[in-house]
């Protein structure tokens, strides 16, 4: 694999899903009682690789790897708005998530480690086979609304 | 194989290739989850061994089947598509997907109430000699389907009910 074809941003979403497992494993280290806890942290992070595999075993498809959009003005703009409401709807969701537990989101990270490895393995399945614009920038909006939730609420 | 797992580009041997890896790194999830499940299981359901006379028969039970199948059985189905799957193929081997992990989560649990080790050995070695079975007998998406739906049905049971 030549490091130079990577995409930039690719490389920054790895990178910033990897420091989100490691602060994760660090704050939960306290909180382990037992090693069943780290089994199940254990699990939530393998939880999407098989489907990951699966998807990507399915939807490979014989062309170029190129973007499945063109780079004109309404595209990017449908691009921008799918972002903005999936951001959106993913603080609505992480708000709901805790409505319905009653408690903060940080007390349990399973939910949190699922979310996060389930979207950048999404991310990662659409780089490495269709590249649709659309779709990466709903999975953007997903991880930005569930990094400002954490961050700002 | 990994480099073909990872980059982004076609590779000379091509989609077919490509989806022979996916298959085989598959594989090896299933076998490390389903070794990971059976120390989870021996660990907190304080598991002993009752007779020891059945442990050391306990694997005999499915190898020896699966010996005999594939060296009576040819392949089944003949490899990965070079081409792009149908939205029709998708659905339906999605749908496959999700049935055998169902089924899954409830094999998993019925493992979950056992308290003797040999029965769990033998248990394990079972589904794994059908994972192997599928590897190199099913080679195509039906395969890649059963097995997927394998690994999750675990891995779903070890996340919300273990």
């Amino acid at each position: 694999m030549k490091l130079q074809k990577i995409n930039i941003v690719f490389l920054l979403i790895g990178v910033l899903s990897f420091m989100v497992f490691g602060f994760l494993v660090a704050h939960q280290y306290a909180q382990l009682k037992s090693s069943r806890d780290v089994i199940k942290t254990f699990a939530s992070i393998l939880f999407p690789i098989p489907i990951g595999l699966f998807a990507r075993c399915m939807i490979l498809n014989g062309k170029n790897h190129q973007g499945t959009m063109s780079m004109n003005g309404s595209d990017i703009r449908r691009a921008v708005w799918l972002l903005l409401s999936a951001s959106i709807l993913m603080m609505l969701t992480a708000a709901c998530i805790e409505i319905l537990r009653g408690e903060k989101l940080e007390e349990f990270p399973v939910v949190l480690h699922l979310i996060n490895s389930s979207l950048v393995n999404a991310y990662f399945v659409n780089e490495m086979t269709s590249k649709n614009f659309k779709v990466m920038g709903i999975l953007s909006g997903l991880i930005i609304g569930l990094a400002s939730y954490i961050f700002f609420l | 194989m990994l480099t073909q797992i990872f980059s982004n580009k076609n590779s000379e041997q091509g989609n077919s290739g490509t989806r022979e890896n996916l298959f085989k790194m598959q594989t090896l999830i299933v076998t490390a989850l389903l070794g990971l499940m059976s120390i989870a299981f021996f660990h907190y359901n304080q598991m002993n061994i009752q007779n020891h006379i059945k442990l050391l028969f306990a694997p005999f039970l499915s190898v020896v089947p699966l010996l005999f199948i594939l060296t009576i059985l040819k392949d089944l189905k003949k490899g990965f598509k070079e081409e792009a799957y149908t939205r029709q193929d998708i659905v339906k081997y999605s749908m496959l997907a999700l049935i055998i992990a169902v089924v899954f989560i409830g094999v998993t649990h019925l493992l979950n109430q056992l308290d003797a080790l040999e029965i769990l050995i033998a248990a394990v070695i079972a589904i794994l000699s059908g994972v192997l079975f599928v590897k190199s007998r099913v080679r195509g998406l039906l395969g890649m389907s059963l097995i997927t739906g394998i690994a999750e049905g675990i891995i779903v049971f070890m996340i919300f009910l273990f």
